[in-house]
């Protein structure tokens, strides 16, 4: 039965991804400074931010651009997701990323419950302006516990504005978008050249004194994984948190396991800018499928290059394939690509919905015979194919 | 269509992952067993800065926008790069 292998690879895919996303960013974070492993010295395969309190390795975007920082070249993280590249492929960014599923997640949620990830997104927000700076140069709380009652107002009023007018865009009735394979290649290709490659290795921060990972700067996952639970946390004692591997520590303190200092009144206008740009992002992907992996990551523009040659990877036959007639393999993509278009190859994360799904089996997992077990010849689906060409003819 | 064909086509030969893999797969884990000279030196500096809290990964301190807005023009050229050679796709944005 064709219904029955489809859902059970996406279960299969949802229970590898929420336990990758359990382990990378929650209940593993002891592991991160556990002896002998420790495991935040190994960058992971995925792009999770690495001040996440809860992170169990490193972030290996975070990695290289601190190497390019220093005017040093990251040979372990390169020849790490190599490695991985060179096996599987982009298979990390569909199976492991928890950016990535958090991505899929908020797109798959239905217009009828899409209020939550509103309601949520407000309360954290009307939170962080009440005991940060943000764009105001001192908090809401502390206005109102001086007495500044005018400049309150004011800031309450431009908040108001600016929160308000970006939250808007979730009652504007938008229709979902594609991001075209070519506007994609030029996005992530600037993403990749100037904040990631170009600005760590050259550009000076006057602010800082040294050179700067610009691309954490503009990083949405380091504002969802990192800000705004570093912020939640620091509105506890650290004293209710268990004292290893919990990354709540000063940022002034190296290893600083011994100091705590709340970081909630250094949130300034860069941090008010990350969160803007938070909700802008979140909307987009409730919009468009994975637009954030297609069109700025640096580690999937790295991965997607091995697309082309690696051990296991995803191929069409183009003489089987009923292309634009059938378009199941797109309508299943959670990238939003048609598998038999051009160019298309360097952004397919290896997902297998298309393969699982195609009844004309022309989508095709490439692998060596030794990855055999792993993913398994499946047989011809005659039923589908059947149903689908009385459907096209 | 015939059930031979149908046949035919099931029978279609599996594609073989060729052997570029295996010479990126060696020369990326030179690169790792490099980045682990001197007794795991690389590894030593990415624990130590993992475990700093990364101020530009939270949004902590200031920005300087002379900077930012560099990064904003080059983006804007990028884009205008694409809608001028983007090709038929340019004028195909489905939004």
């Amino acid at each position: 039965m064709p219904g029955k292998s489809k859902f059970k690879l996406t279960l299969v895919r949802g229970r590898v991804q929420l336990f990758a996303f359990l382990f990378g960013t929650g209940i593993f974070y002891f592991l991160s400074t556990l002896n002998p492993l420790k495991l935040k010295q190994f960058p992971m395969p995925w792009l999770v931010c690495w001040s996440d309190p809860l992170a169990v390795g490193a972030c290996p975007a975070g990695s290289i651009q601190h190497f390019f920082n220093t005017g040093s070249f990251p040979f372990f993280a390169i020849g790490f997701l190599a490695i991985i590249g060179a096996i599987f492929g982009r298979m990390s960014c569909g199976w492991l990323c928890p950016f990535g599923y958090i991505q899929d997640l908020i797109y798959k949620i239905r217009e009828s419950t899409k209020w939550i990830i509103f309601t949520i997104l407000v309360l954290v927000i009307v939170y962080l302006c009440w005991t940060s700076p943000v764009f105001a140069g001192s908090s809401l709380r502390k206005m109102l516990s001086r007495g500044q009652m005018n400049r309150f107002y004011l800031w309450l009023s431009l908040y108001i504005i600016i929160f308000g007018g970006l939250f808007s865009l979730f009652f504007l009735k938008v229709k979902k978008f594609t991001i075209g394979n070519t506007l994609s290649n030029y996005g992530r290709f600037f993403f990749f050249l100037i904040p990631f490659i170009l600005f760590p290795l050259f550009v000076v921060d006057p602010v800082l004194g040294t050179k700067a990972p610009w691309f954490c700067k503009l990083c949405p996952s380091g504002t969802l994984f990192a800000a705004i639970p570093q912020f939640l946390i620091n509105s506890f004692p650290k004293s209710w948190f268990p004292p290893f591997g919990l990354a709540v520590n000063s940022p002034f303190v190296p290893y600083g396991m011994s100091s705590y200092q709340d970081i909630r009144p250094m949130g300034q206008i860069m941090f008010g800018l990350k969160i803007s740009m938070l909700i802008l992002i979140v909307w987009i992907f409730t919009h468009s499928k994975r637009a954030f992996c297609k069109f700025v990551c640096p580690i999937g523009f790295i991965y997607s290059g091995f697309n082309y040659f690696s051990a296991v990877r995803i191929v069409v036959d183009k003489e089987i394939c009923k292309a634009e007639k059938c378009n199941v393999c797109w309508k299943a993509c959670p990238m939003d690509i048609k598998l038999y278009d051009r160019g298309s190859t360097s952004h397919c994360i290896g997902c297998l919905e298309c393969v699982t799904r195609c009844p004309y089996k022309a989508a095709k997992i490439v692998r060596p015979s030794y990855l055999n077990w792993l993913f398994p010849r499946r047989s011809f689906n005659i039923a589908a194919r059947k149903q689908l060409e009385v459907k096209i003819n | 269509m015939p059930e031979n064909s149908k046949e035919e086509l099931a029978k279609t030969p599996e594609r073989s992952s060729g052997y570029i893999y295996i010479i990126i797969f060696f020369v990326a884990l030179a690169l790792l067993f490099f980045g682990l000279r001197n007794s795991g030196q690389e590894l030593k500096e990415i624990f130590a800065t993992a475990m700093t809290l990364c101020l530009s990964c939270i949004g902590l301190g200031e920005i300087n926008f002379t900077i930012l807005g560099w990064i904003a023009i080059l983006f804007v050229v990028f884009m205008v790069a694409y809608l001028l050679f983007g090709g038929r796709n340019a004028r195909k944005i489905k939004i």
